[in-house]
């Protein structure tokens, strides 16, 4: 399957980057390993630099970037409601992006059990892991994360998914809104709450523009 | 050997398994909640644009911190992202133009 290669370029990269930003390689590795998600995971590294680390954050904003999965596990769930939970809890600890939309795919088209989203773990996991461990390897030796672009890999990750996120005109108030939660907070606030304001901004202005659009119709 | 690979550091271990732990909850919380509640449409609407507005967060911290340099390679990726909607040449393209521009400038 071709979208699970796909995993190893950005596998190196985070182990590339990971190292990058003062990680040890079996720290890389065992990111890989536990949290494995990619944008939470390179979503961190922008956190990675400050000490003593601030690990309360860090958890935080792993949580933020992954809540979509949650809206993700609700849109399956009319398809595997018939399946006992013993079954899908573990199953679901490998649900990727593209794992749950050729899943929600599959199970459109009438498919009912979770073969499907436990082939696409088995796929990628391995693959992300890998990657991970060969370019934590690459670049042991010690990176210059600005002399070799990492940190605009970081922030290219986030870019290009926020083009890529983009689903049309409901999205571009929320998307101020983030922005200029962002700045306010960079501004005025310590530390990194503008990851959290930036959301929470997002997600109000999403709610305020969604219920003048009901009164519209 | 990869060197560092037996290196850990406590905070780190616990930072990072406490992503494990938030991501895995994530993940099976859908199932598990649809099991008790429905997500209402609201409550769907703004949890992604949650999701959306911490990526938007990110990069626009990366922006107001970052040098000329990063600005040229996020503008490249974004631009080429929008063209042809492949994300990793739009950011090997970012990251050659930034590394480019601190070699050179």
């Amino acid at each position: 399957m071709p979208y699970s290669i796909s995993a190893l370029p950005f596998g190196l990269a985070f182990g590339a980057a990971a190292l990058g930003v003062g990680m040890t390689p079996g720290e890389a590795i065992l990111m890989s390993v536990a949290a494995f998600a990619g944008s939470a995971q390179f979503a961190v590294l922008a956190l990675w630099t400050a000490m003593p680390l601030p690990v309360a954050a860090i958890i935080l904003t792993a949580f933020l970037v992954n809540a979509r999965h949650i809206v993700m596990g609700a849109a399956l769930y009319p398809y595997i409601s018939n399946l006992p939970l013993r079954q899908v809890l573990p199953v679901s600890a490998g649900m990727t992006d593209a794992g749950w939309a050729i899943t929600l795919q599959a199970m459109m088209n009438g498919r009912r059990d979770l073969g499907i989203l436990l082939g696409t773990m088995i796929m990628q996991w391995p693959v992300w892991v890998g990657g991970t461990a060969v370019g934590a390897l690459i670049s042991s030796g010690g990176l210059d994360v600005k002399r070799w672009g990492l940190d605009v890999l970081i922030a290219g990750v986030f870019a290009t998914s926020v083009v890529g996120l983009y689903r049309g005109r409901d999205d571009i108030w929320p998307w101020i809104a983030a922005t200029a939660g962002t700045v306010g907070a960079l501004l005025w606030l310590p530390g990194n709450w503008y990851i959290l304001i930036g959301g929470i901004c997002a997600g109000l202005a999403g709610l305020i523009t969604s219920r003048d659009e009901e009164k519209a119709a | 050997m990869i060197e560092g690979l037996t290196t850990f550091d406590t905070a780190a271990v616990i930072a990072i398994l406490g992503m494990g732990i938030v991501t895995y909850a994530t993940r099976a919380g859908g199932f598990w909640l649809m099991g008790y509640v429905t997500l209402s449409p609201k409550l769907e609407r703004f949890l992604r644009q949650t999701a959306g507005g911490v990526l938007v967060a990110i990069v626009v911290a990366a922006v107001v911190k970052g040098d000329p340099a990063m600005w040229a390679g996020l503008a490249a990726a974004i631009g080429i992202m929008i063209a042809i909607r492949k994300s990793m040449t739009a950011i090997s393209i970012g990251m050659i133009v930034a590394v480019a521009i601190r070699y050179f400038v």
